[in-house]
């Protein structure tokens, strides 16, 4: 039953967004914009797709931009696939220059991955590259360009595999939802901007003023000690966002706030959303102010379904989720940007001529003592977020031996537990390339992230976090990890230089897998900002506590100043990426992994 | 006395690439297969910046600025210093340097200055120093200089920036000038010999553009204000500026 009524929805889609991309891309003005109540890009099914990368002239804010299109459609088509089929994709490039492209979360063979310089050399201007491989995985993904920052530029597109047996759950409508950051400035002034002025985009900056409000409030003694490890590291606690609303407009399926994406429902419906963040540079929060939304499915993999009231979705994350509408209102999709500096917004009615009120932004968050590393040994104030790992290590009396390079032999923790290593800083950690260290990291997975953390507190809303996230099939490799790999994501902020243990992707030995292995990696954040972290190849199987039910992940946020964990099996040869999805951290904030 | 001069640039140029080279440089092989990942590599970036572009008083003005060009850790800086004061040309200076990001936070300088034509003749110097930024956040430049027949001086300079709002900007300057010897045809003093404090409000129209008022004081110390008296000429002086910062 369900599935005739996806396909219907499906069709229907298809038919009515060719005319929403074609308005858009005609440059007309929003006033003007038809409000097609379905408009998104249009959906491509099979198993065989000639998809061609080009530009055209867009309008977005009032000023005409060249756009990079698939298919002429920003964002690019949605690839409707299924899975145990074997897809054939021709990719042609009418660029100028060479572009790529990058099947996010699917997992591929290594050549298949579309990832420039380890598993193909890019696509040459007007060469056609034949991406061909199996399908062995359901569930929602998306797709992106890897070549320089042509990602910012619109090339991005939604994946939607559909399962062979039947899905835990149902639903009568089915709807991408693909969110994305759009900028007038080109990519390169952008990099630019932040290279040489890194707070560029930021209109949230300490001032005066706060310092006074402080002063009255703390009093002058408790106001200079929370702010001396900041002004002593020279960091700032108002870093939130390096690139901001301060030039990004926000938008669902290619459609800014003011010509608002609306998807339609019958009430009583149950409505699947697959949302997905293709943005460059942003974390949204996402949430759809009267519904609860109900978590089916992370980075395309099932879960148990858990009901929250909102989601942060780290660049390169997708989450799906059901909501049930009963009245034939409107609601408000409501994406802000981590830093409140704008948001994304859509519509969810039942009639076409209705529109729900925009909420107002939440407060805007300040980093606190956890950002900075220093999360393990204080009483969490502005938490109620437990030390998960130090439990772990009380449990485990001795720690595991250490060698050069982060790596960890013998008495690891177990299977789902996370690490129990010490953390070690790598000599390479202390070049100009680092601005900071965190000393004492707190464990990440169950930190909701920056600004979220006292949400139930204060707004009532039970935020998303990864701990909440349980799959809904056993695991899959049930071995104890054999080695465990502590990599620490680093950067200097004021030279806006990233790199992986102080080194930059250039300058690093690739990471040595043996084939079969299972291992642990545990991301070490030592920066300020959250860093969603994208393995090629794998699954992240992250570490929530529960080694029966771990959640399959492509992508982990790795909080600010917090470790977290994940067990890989090695499963597939071939040289992959592990990278930042941060599009302007990524040239540095990157490793290659390679299966020997 | 150049062939000294470019023997202790040489000197200091080999020590600082040594220091730097423990920490900085990755401890294993460059692997030849990874000439891949081009869309990774860093390019080398040119900047201009306008620190000071201002009328001072009635009869004066500063132009600071720099050029530079170079990747994340090693670039050329090209820097421009004039001073003119009473009607009176006090800094002229061009300077040519290799900066290398020795810290988090620090940069090693090293190169010449070129003092053009004052009242008396054109000279140079060799300059070396550190240029950054310590904990709270204070910018800070200290070059030691050496010049002709045995000559030093070392300048202090010193910035701090308290946001007032979002766009406005209250910037804090001061520069301290010493001598190794008394000048009295430049009219420096051994030891401290001028310092500079000024006070500039600065409203950012765009993050690259500010205009800005502010006051300005400067004062001759010690035998540089025993030669300033001898000429007859203030020792100390408060100007209001007037000006812009700049950078792309
Ligand atoms: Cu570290």
């Amino acid at each position: 039953m369900k599935d005739s009524f996806r396909t219907d929805a499906v069709s229907r889609r298809t038919f009515v967004t060719g005319l929403g991309a074609g308005a858009l891309l005609l440059g007309l003005p929003h006033s003007s914009h038809p409000n097609s109540p379905t408009a998104s890009a249009t959906t491509l099914r099979g198993n065989h797709f000639d998809l061609s990368i080009g530009y055209r002239q867009v309008n977005l804010t009032g000023r005409e931009r060249q756009a990079l299109t698939i298919n002429g459609s920003l964002p690019g088509p949605i690839l409707r696939w299924r899975e145990g089929e074997t897809v054939t994709l021709n990719v042609h490039n009418q660029l100028p220059d060479k572009s790529s492209l990058h099947w996010h979360g699917v997992r591929v063979p290594s050549d298949m991955d579309g990832e420039p310089g380890l598993s193909f050399s890019g696509i040459q201007p007007g060469q056609t590259f034949r991406y061909r491989f199996p399908l062995r995985q359901s569930g929602t993904y998306w797709y992106h360009s890897q070549s320089g920052f042509q990602q910012q530029l619109g090339l991005i597109g939604a994946i939607v595999i559909d399962p062979i047996s039947p899905e835990p759950f149902s639903y009568e409508r089915d709807y991408v939802v693909v969110l994305s950051d759009w900028s007038d400035e080109s990519p390169q002034t952008i990099y630019t901007h932040l290279k040489k002025d890194p707070d560029y985009y930021n209109r949230q900056q300490r001032t005066a003023t706060d310092l006074w409000r402080e002063v009255r409030t703390k009093g002058v003694a408790r106001t200079w000690r929370d702010r001396h490890q900041w002004n002593w590291k020279q960091l700032s606690d108002r870093n939130i966002s390096q690139v901001t609303g301060e030039t990004y407009t926000y938008l669902i399926n290619g459609h800014t706030p003011d010509t608002n994406w609306t998807a339609l429902f019958k009430p009583g419906e149950r409505v699947r959303l697959r949302l997905i963040n293709a943005a460059s540079m942003t974390l949204f929060d996402l949430r759809i102010p009267g519904l609860k939304m109900k978590v089916v499915a992370a980075d395309g993999q099932n879960v148990e379904p858990v009901s929250v009231d909102e989601i942060r979705i780290g660049s390169g994350e997708t989450y799906d989720i059901i909501v049930e509408p009963e009245s034939e209102q409107a609601y408000s999709i409501f994406a802000q940007s981590m830093d409140r500096s704008g948001y994304a917004r859509g519509t969810l009615t039942g009639d076409i001529r209705l529109s729900a009120e925009i909420p107002a932004m939440d407060h805007r968050p300040v980093l606190t003592r956890q950002d900075l590393g220093l999360g393990r040994k204080t009483e969490e104030t502005d938490t109620h977020f437990k030390t998960t790992q130090t439990a772990h290590t009380e449990k485990h009396s001795y720690l595991p031996d250490a060698t050069e390079g982060g790596w960890f032999y013998g008495n690891l923790a177990a299977a789902g537990l996370g690490s129990n290593s010490p953390i070690i800083h790598q000599p390479s950690e202390s070049g100009f390339r680092v601005d900071h260290r965190a000393l004492t990291p707190a464990n990440g997975i169950s930190d909701p992230g920056v600004g979220l953390r006292n949400h139930k507190h204060r707004y009532n809303r039970r935020v998303l976090t990864y701990s909440d996230l349980r799959s809904n099939k056993p695991t899959q490799d049930q071995r104890e990890p054999q080695r465990e790999l502590q990599l620490h994501l680093t950067g200097n902020y004021e030279r806006y230089l990233w790199s992986i243990n102080g080194e930059k992707f250039r300058d690093a030995s690739p990471l040595l897998f043996r084939h079969q292995e299972r291992l642990r990696i545990t991301l070490v954040n030592d920066t300020t900002l959250p860093q969603p972290m994208h393995l090629h190849g794998f699954w992240s199987e992250l570490e929530t506590g529960d080694g029966e039910y771990l959640p399959r992940k492509h992508t982990v946020i790795a909080q600010p100043g917090s470790s977290i964990s994940y067990l890989v099996s090695a499963d597939t040869y071939g040289r992959w990426a592990l990278h930042s999805q941060m599009l302007y951290q990524r040239p540095g904030m990157y490793r290659e992994v390679r299966i020997v | 006395m150049f062939k000294n001069i470019s023997g202790i640039a040489a000197t200091l140029w080999l020590l600082a690439a040594q220091a730097s080279y423990g920490q900085s440089e990755p401890q294993h092989q460059h692997h030849s297969y990874q000439s891949s990942g081009e869309d990774n590599e860093e390019e080398p970036m040119a900047e201009v910046s306008l620190d000071y572009v201002e009328l001072r008083g009635d009869n004066g003005g500063e132009i600071e600025g720099d050029f530079s060009y170079g990747g994340e850790q090693n670039k050329f800086v090209a820097e421009v210093d004039y001073e003119r004061s009473s009607g009176e040309i006090e800094k002229n200076e061009l300077w040519a340097l290799y900066s290398r990001a020795i810290s988090a936070n620090w940069n090693f300088l090293i190169g010449i200055r070129h003092d053009f034509n004052l009242e008396t003749t054109s000279r140079n110097w060799a300059a070396v120093g550190i240029t950054g930024e310590s904990p709270y956040k204070f910018e800070m430049d200290a070059v030691f200089f050496y010049g002709e027949h045995g000559s030093t001086a070392f300048r202090l300079e010193g910035e701090y920036e308290i946001k007032l709002a979002q766009d406005w900007n209250l910037v804090p300057r001061i520069e301290l000038n010493f001598f190794g010897q008394n000048d009295e045809a430049r009219g420096s003093g051994s030891g401290l010999s001028e310092a500079e404090v000024g006070f500039r409000l600065m409203y950012e129209v765009t993050r690259k553009f500010s205009p800005y008022i502010g006051v300005h004081y400067e004062r001759e110390v010690g035998n540089a204000a025993d030669f300033a008296r001898e000429e007859g000429e203030d020792v100390d002086s408060t100007v209001w500026v007037l000006g812009f910062r700049a950078w792309f």
